[in-house]
């Protein structure tokens, strides 16, 4: 009985495992799991969707039956490679069944498993759009189940070190399982510390320091029963690069120039620092009801407190890159045309860019000074560190009813339920020397009377005293209730797998203000009546959502398959996008209505002895969609609040991946895609100015603008080479057709000069121009006495030291030559249209890994 | 097992150690050695008078006229108006102690009054700058031209220049910061750039809902202006208040009855220009 309890508890411990193995692959263990790794670096940055002003985050697609998608997130991780285009939120994660996107943004932060590599490599399930899963019906970018079970983990210990010249320039983890035991208990445990400074960071003026851990404990109760318990976290501070323009970049003579630190009494400090940890505890049960019918349930809870840091200002922006601050101010340096007054004004503008790095910096001295002054002569400090917080306080529940109907035909059945309280509010970091600072919408005055209510963030607290640690400016919780149930029937007949899957859903979300703003203290509502629209809860919107899939994969025998597949999907909008100022009021999007998406996917593959491919074409086309975004409007003097309903998207194009195995140890990878992710139409915006609380309603011509910060075209050609337990990598990849993020307000219809015969002329989206990148690896792996094993691998990317890369950025948001509202025309000497802001790839950079394995 | 748990915890209170805050609490910078701002250097020697500088360049107040300032000579004055709520914009306003003369320096830069607030005594090294007029105002900074057909005027200079052009002398004194009487007898080119004080008059149009320059009088230019009841400041070709859209208080109602408003009284061509600094330059007269 005990050994029949052993077998099955291992059975079910190590059953997840086979999906993650791919039979075919003979990539050695040290170099499988060093993808892994290097996938999961290098996306650090880009994985977390914070920058504010880019969007950055990335999938993370395995699916191991694919040779494109097994190897597409690794290989173009240092462009930072967006599948198909989308973004993050159509790609589903789920930890042991349960569902863990972010229930405000529909993204899922990838730095909340970072470091712990033991933990999450080799433990992922992934589907692509038309593939059949156990835990979901796939969303359009795929579906991935990470299996946190301590029976599936490998018992031994396991450490590794690394050093590398990236985000962070050590690393350090240490992993034990005990597998499976007689008894039926099972543990797994790793820790790990990355950590760089502002001296060691690749980029200058950032730094890493983050510490992970994660526990699981797994109870095989009896054979139909077993509980696991999971909690982890890694509470990480670090500070971020910003985005600059490409003469930030020559003048500095540095692709990474970094504008958001600057000199402290000599000493580097970063104004963006990012705090962010996120502890949860899961909760699996797994009941075999019989040899054919299983129920996995998985409850999870999580409080995030994640916040960043900004320098702020009420007065003229600090930061190096100002505008104002550019040579290219003064003269027109693209018309060559000016007085030799202002080639003499940007001359010395030049030279004092380029005498000294303290002056391309932020200097923290002045701002201090600057503040001490003020308070001395009774005006309140211009120049602060701000804290924006977004906390979150979650539950999810996900259960999966699974029954293998007979040996051709399966059925699952899925409920995912979801409760999740935001928590956004800004706090005061640092007053930068100065001793007072009050709660006052310093965008505001100059638009009102003196000591108006609207020049206050909160009448509740008029002109509160704002200390360090104090909430000002805004403080509201976003409330989000979803359930979803969903269910997948699988039929094999003859050559064919079919399947066809469906769910439905609802979802609820309201907003809570904490502060009683003053703009909207007396708004008017469509009724005529006085109401406060800031303090307080907001109405309730309610969706339902729901859609289906279905899908062929037909086997023609001699290892030619086709695959085909068709959805259509509904999908109600995320809380980030159902507000239209949710920091100032409670008013929702005007015309918010669910999402449409129609997917289809038409893929080949070969699978023979020396060759594996897979060569796929697809189509998306979504409507009905809603965006939002928030930024400085320049041209407005003001925070604007942006949303674009009516948001039609298509989404198309080709991928092949080619295997060659040349021999038992020499083989040829192809991998490439050329893409189309763009505006489909116009769409309509609304956008409301923060100083003023006026909402303007427009079109906005975005019309064939394209997805930004991702190679809609790319490709790669390696070789891999392994012998007597080396292995040897060599990529050469290639990126083209790189978009930046574009500005709404430059194509807002309405502020625009029409043509003479009644068309516009819209700004062509800025553009990166691509390049080649050379990536290599190489290793070994060493077999020790007593089962223990040693690797050793370096990994070098960006062999070429192309540091001319650009990888994403966006446009600004204010015109150079533009007529206000009240008429009047405005006409710079400085080009924004030129002057995207930009980020470029790191130059050559590397890891060198020691792992022990006992 | 109990020791392997006890390994991973050791491991992590070891980590947790060593991953100490590296943006902790940040101690003020000294300033005993100097201002962050304005160039330290310079030395206070050399010094002028605003009347001896004006003598030394006849033309210092023409329009469309830039002299540049070729002799080592630096100025030594106090500074009586900035752009603290944003209404005397890219500019200073500075007196001397003892003569009372004035002068506009002309700085490209927001938020001057961070480290130039009323009351702060400064060193100016005048070499290599300009003085010229426009309107004829006289002021300090560097030549403009609109193209390279157009005559150039003395306008702002760039915060580069501004910064290696001035020192900080002690801690700001706004005690005496004192404004004149402004009358009728007040002499145009005399005294335009001076601070003073206009007694017991009332504006034109205030009507408890008028604001000293909303967007909507300003039209499609970013400046109101507006004008006196009282002979014999109601001819509004010499007198006026000068409000630009931007200030803080361009939305403010302006008082109805008397008032004393004081401000810097700048010279356009044949007219007065009163630039409020701020709400305290205006009191209601009770």
């Amino acid at each position: 009985m005990t050994k029949k309890l052993t077998l099955v508890a291992m059975f079910l411990g190590m059953a997840s495992l086979g999906f993650a193995q791919n039979a075919k692959d003979t990539t050695s263990e040290g170099e499988q799991a060093l993808k892994q790794d290097n996938a999961a670096f290098v996306f650090t940055e880009s994985q977390l969707g914070e920058d504010d002003d880019v969007t950055q985050n990335v999938i993370m697609v395995n699916s191991n039956n694919n040779v494109y998608t097994s190897n597409v997130g690794y290989l173009f991780s240092p462009a930072r490679f967006k599948f198909r285009g989308y973004n993050s939120r159509y790609n589903d994660i789920y930890f042991n069944g349960v569902q863990v996107n972010n229930a405000e943004n529909g993204q899922f932060n990838y730095s909340t498993i970072g470091g712990m590599n033991r933990a999450t490599n080799n433990h992922i399930d992934a589907s692509g759009a038309f593939e059949t899963n156990t835990f979901s019906m796939a969303n359009i970018g795929g579906s991935s189940n990470y299996e946190f079970r301590a029976g599936s983990y490998a018992a031994g210990h396991n450490l590794t070190l690394s050093a590398c010249n990236r985000n962070y320039t050590a690393r350090a983890m240490y992993a034990f399982g005990t597998g499976m035991t007689q008894k039926g208990w099972a543990f797994f445990g790793t820790v790990g510390y990355r950590w760089s400074n502002m001296n060691t960071a690749a980029v200058e003026g950032t730094f890493y320091n983050s510490l992970s851990y994660f526990l699981t404990l797994q109870k095989v109760i009896n054979e139909r029963h077993s509980l696991n318990l999971a909690t982890w976290g890694n509470p990480t501070e670090r500070a971020q690069q910003g985005a600059s323009t490409d003469e930030a970049y020559w003048l500095a003579n540095d692709y990474q120039y970094n504008p958001y630190w600057g000199y402290q009494d000599g000493k580097k400090r970063a104004s963006r620092v990012v705090n962010n940890y996120e502890p949860t505890a899961m909760l699996t049960w797994d009941y075999k009801i019989n040899d054919r019918m299983k129920l996995t349930t998985s409850l999870i809870g999580k409080y995030a407190m994640y916040s960043a840091s900004k320098l702020n200002y009420s007065g003229t922006n600090p930061h190096p890159d100002y505008w104002k601050n550019f040579p290219s101010y003064n003269y027109d340096v693209w018309g060559g045309t000016g007085t030799s007054a202002e080639l003499a004004a940007w001359q010395e503008s030049y030279d004092f860019w380029t005498a000294s790095k303290h002056n391309r910096q932020i200097d923290f001295d002045k701002l201090y000074f600057a503040n001490q002054q003020l308070n001395a002569t009774g005006h309140d400090a211009i120049y602060y560190i701000e804290r924006r917080h977004n906390d979150h306080l979650t539950f999810n529940l996900g259960s999966t009813f699974d029954w293998n109907i007979n040996k051709d035909s399966k059925f699952q059945l899925g409920l995912q339920l979801g409760s999740n309280k935001g928590m956004h509010y800004e706090t005061m970091d640092d007053l930068l020397g100065a001793q007072y600072f009050h709660n006052r919408n310093t965008y505001a005055e100059g638009n009102y009377a003196a000591n108006a209510p609207q020049i206050y963030y909160d009448l509740n607290n008029k002109d509160g005293l704002v200390g360090k640690g104090d909430r000002f400016r805004y403080d509201y919780n976003l409330f989000v209730e979803s359930a979803k149930l969903w269910a997948t029937y699988i039929r094999d007949k003859g050559i064919s797998h079919n399947f066809i899957t469906a769910k439905i859903g609802g979802s609820g979300m309201w907003r809570d203000g904490k502060m009683n703003n003053g703009i909207f203290a007396n708004y008017i509502d469509a009724q005529g009546k006085s109401i406060n629209l800031s303090y307080g809860k907001s109405e309730k919107a309610h969706f339902l959502d729901g859609g289906f899939k279905m899908g062929t994969n037909l086997n023609l025998g001699g290892g030619h398959a086709l695959a085909m597949g068709v959805g259509y999907e509904t999908r109600a909008p995320h809380a980030n996008v159902a507000f239209v100022s949710p920091e100032m009021n409670n008013n929702f999007v005007r015309d918010l209505v669910n999402e449409k998406i129609f997917s289809t996917e038409l893929g080949y593959a070969f699978n023979g002895r020396w060759l594996q491919m897979n060569l796929t074409g697809y189509f998306t086309h979504s409507y009905d969609g809603t965006e939002w975004q928030q930024f400085y409007n320049d041209n407005e003097n003001s925070f604007t609040y942006n949303s674009l309903t009516g948001v039609e998207k298509n989404y198309y194009g080709a991928e092949l991946g080619m295997k060659f195995k040349v021999t038992n140890n020499f083989s040829i990878n192809l991998i490439g895609t050329i893409a189309e992710a763009k505006y489909a139409s116009n769409t309509n915006v609304t956008y409301m100015l923060s100083n003023s609380g006026v909402e303007y309603h427009d079109r906005c011509l975005n019309k064939d603008m394209r997805e930004s910060g991702t190679p809609l075209a790319a490709a790669s050609l390696g070789l891999r080479y392994s012998i007597n337990g080396w292995y040897f990598n060599l990529n050469g990849n290639y990126y083209d057709r790189i978009y930046l993020s574009y500005s709404p307000n430059m194509r807002y219809q309405g502020l625009m000069k029409q043509n003479a015969d009644k068309s516009y002329t819209v700004m062509e989206q800025a553009k990166s121009d691509g390049g080649f990148m050379l990536d290599g690896s190489i290793g070994k792996g060493f077999r020790l006495r007593h089962g223990r094993y040693l690797s050793l691998n370096l990994m070098v990317t960006n062999i070429t030291n192309n540091r001319k890369l650009c990888t994403g950025g966006y446009e600004q948001s204010r015109n150079t030559t533009y007529t206000t509202r009240e008429g009047q025309d405005v006409n710079r000497t400085y080009n924004f249209q030129k002057n995207p802001k930009k980020f470029y790839a790191q130059g050559i950079n590397g890891m060198l890994n020691l792992s022990y394995r006992f | 097992m109990r020791n392997y748990i006890k390994y991973l915890c050791g491991l992590c209170l070891l980590c947790v150690l060593c991953a100490s805050c590296q943006d902790g609490d940040w101690d003020a910078p000294d300033f005993s050695d100097g201002a962050p701002y304005g160039n330290n250097q310079l030395t206070e020697d050399n010094i002028i008078t605003i009347a001896e500088l004006k003598a030394k360049y006849p033309k210092y107040a023409d329009n469309y006229t830039t002299s540049e300032i070729t002799e080592d000579c630096k100025l030594r004055v106090r500074v009586t108006g900035n752009d603290v709520q944003g209404n005397l914009y890219n500019s200073i306003a500075v007196q001397e102690d003892k003569s009372g003369d004035a002068l506009i320096i002309a700085i490209t830069g927001s938020d001057l009054f961070a480290y130039l607030p009323v009351g702060q005594e400064i060193l100016i090294d005048l070499k290599g700058l300009y003085i010229g007029g426009y309107g004829l105002q006289p002021q300090i900074g560097t030549p403009y031209a609109k193209d390279a057909t157009s005559d150039a005027y003395v306008s702002r200079m760039p915060n580069n220049v501004w910064q290696s052009h001035f020192k900080l002398l002690g801690t700001a004194k706004p005690e005496l910061v004192v404004p004149i009487e402004f009358t009728s007898e007040r002499d145009l080119a005399a005294d335009c750039g001076k601070l003073m004080t206009i007694k017991n008059i009332s504006i034109k149009g205030a009507d408890g809902t008028v604001t000293w320059a909303s967007k909507s009088d300003a039209g499609s230019g970013t400046s109101v202006s507006k004008y006196f009841v009282e002979s014999p400041y109601s001819s509004t070709s010499k007198y006026m208040v000068y409000t630009s859209t931007y200030a803080d208080f361009a939305n403010t109602p302006i008082p109805t009855g008397k008032m004393n408003l004081t401000g810097i009284w700048k010279r356009y061509n044949n007219a007065w220009e009163l630039v409020i600094r701020d709400f305290n330059d205006i009191e209601v007269v009770q």
